[in-house]
C-alpha cells in the first residue's frame, strides 16, 4: 500500500486555508464522490450506536457487536443512498450544461429554448428543459 | 497519463471511463466492508471462550453466511453487468480512423478525408524536449475532435500488437488479416497515452500512442492544412 498524505494551504475569496488530503495509489479518496460522508456516517452510527448500548448494558463485547453491524449497515445503505441522489444530481447538471450550450448557440433565433427574440414568436415548449 | 508509484486509473477522458471508475469505487466500497467484517471476526474469535466438542451443523449460521454474500455479489453484479453492454453499444461514429500496428510503430489512416495517413513512431529519449515524456511521446499524434464519436478500425501488417488508451477505456488486438473496432467520444480536449499491449518483439515497449483531442474547428484546419 501506498498511501501520502499532505497539508496544502491554499487562498480563495474568504482567506487562507488548509486541506488535508490522503491519496492511496494516486488517487484523491476526497475526489470519490460519496466517499467522505459515507464513512463519516458509518462510524459515527457505528460509534454512536456502541457507546448506547453500553450504556444500557454495561457489556463491551455486546457493544461492540453492535457498533459494528451498525457501521457495515449504515456504510453500505447510505452509500446507495448517496450515488443515487449523486447520478440524479450528475443527470439534472448535464441537462442543465446542454440548454445553456443550446442556448448560446441559439439565443436571438426562434429555436432560442430561453429567451423571446425581438419581435418573434415565443419558442415551442420544451418539457426536458422546463423541469430542469 | 500515469505518475510514479500511480496504481489506479488515470483521469477519465470519456464518459464511459467514468462509468468504470465509479463502478470501481463501488465495488471497492463492498470489497473494503468484507474485509473489514472479516478482520473484525477474526479479532473477536481470538477472544471468544465458545466451545462444543458435539458441534455436527448449524443450519441458521450457514443460511445467513450463504445470503448475505449472494446479496453482495447481486448488489456487485447488477451495475457489472450493466456497464458490460453499455460498453459496447453503438452509436453511428462520425469519424472512422484506420489504426495499422507494424514493427514498431503505429500508422494512422482518415479514410473519411482523401490522402490522410501517417506514420506515428515513439520520440527517442535522446531526441525529447524539456517538456515532454520518456518513452510514450509520438511525432505524429492521432489527432481527434472533441465531443464526436469516433471509430477505430485496428489491425496489423505483421505480428498481434494491441491498440489502447486507458484514459479512454478502449483496448484492441491489432491482429493481421482481422479488423476490431472501437468506438469512443473524447469529452474533453488534451493528450491521452497509451502503449501497445501484445508483445510483438524487440520494440515492443517502444512504440506508443498519443490520442490529441481538439476542437472541432481545429481539427477542421488540421484536415484542410494536412500535407
Amino acid at each position: 500500500m501506498f498511501v501520502t498524505s499532505r497539508h496544502s494551504e491554499y487562498l480563495d475569496c474568504e482567506g487562507a486555508k488548509s486541506v488535508f488530503k490522503v491519496s492511496l495509489h494516486g488517487r484523491q479518496l476526497s475526489s470519490i464522490p460519496c466517499f467522505r460522508q459515507t464513512y463519516l456516517t458509518g462510524i459515527g452510527s457505528g460509534l454512536a450506536a456502541g457507546l448506547t448500548t453500553f450504556m444500557m448494558t454495561s457489556r463491551p463485547r455486546t457493544a461492540s457487536h453492535v457498533a459494528f453491524g451498525t457501521f457495515f449497515t449504515t456504510t453500505l445503505g447510505y452509500w446507495f443512498y448517496c450515488r443515487y441522489t449523486f447520478a440524479r444530481a450528475s443527470f439534472h447538471h448535464r441537462q442543465l450544461k446542454h440548454a445553456m450550450k443550446q442556448h448560446i448557440l441559439t439565443e436571438g433565433t426562434d429555436d432560442d429554448v430561453v429567451g423571446v427574440p425581438e419581435g418573434g414568436a415565443a419558442p415551442p415548449t420544451r418539457p426536458e428543459i422546463a423541469d430542469a | 497519463m500515469s505518475t510514479w508509484s500511480q496504481l489506479s486509473f488515470q483521469d477519465s477522458a470519456s464518459p464511459l471511463m467514468e462509468e468504470l471508475i465509479m463502478f470501481h469505487d463501488h465495488a471497492m466500497l463492498v470489497l473494503t466492508l468484507v474485509t473489514t467484517l472479516v478482520g473484525y471476526i477474526i479479532l473477536t474469535m481470538f477472544s471468544n471462550k465458545f466451545i462444543d466438542r458435539f458441534l455436527l451443523e448449524g443450519h441458521l449460521i450457514e443460511v445467513i453466511w450463504t445470503v448475505i454474500p449472494a446479496f453482495l455479489l447481486i448488489f456487485i453484479a447488477l451495475p457489472s453487468l450493466h456497464l458490460l453492454y453499455l460498453l459496447d453499444e453503438y452509436d453511428n461514429p462520425s469519424l472512422t480512423i484506420k489504426s495499422m500496428g507494424h514493427q514498431w510503430y503505429w500508422s494512422y489512416e482518415y479514410s473519411d478525408f482523401l490522402d490522410i495517413e501517417f506514420d506515428s513512431y515513439m520520440i527517442p529519449s535522446k531526441d525529447l524536449e524539456d517538456n515532454q515524456f520518456r518513452l510514450i511521446e509520438v511525432d505524429n499524434r492521432m489527432i481527434v475532435p472533441m465531443n464526436t464519436y469516433v471509430r477505430i478500425l485496428v489491425s496489423s501488417t505483421d505480428v498481434i500488437h494491441s491498440w489502447t488508451v486507458p484514459a479512454l477505456s478502449v483496448k484492441a488486438d491489432a491482429i493481421p488479416g482481422r479488423l476490431n473496432q472501437l468506438t469512443f467520444l473524447v469529452n474533453r480536449p488534451g493528450l491521452f497515452f497509451g502503449q501497445c499491449s501484445e508483445i510483438c518483439g524487440a520494440n515492443h515497449s517502444f512504440m506508443p500512442i498519443v490520442v490529441e483531442s481538439i476542437s472541432m474547428n481545429s481539427f477542421l484546419n488540421w484536415i484542410n492544412n494536412f500535407e
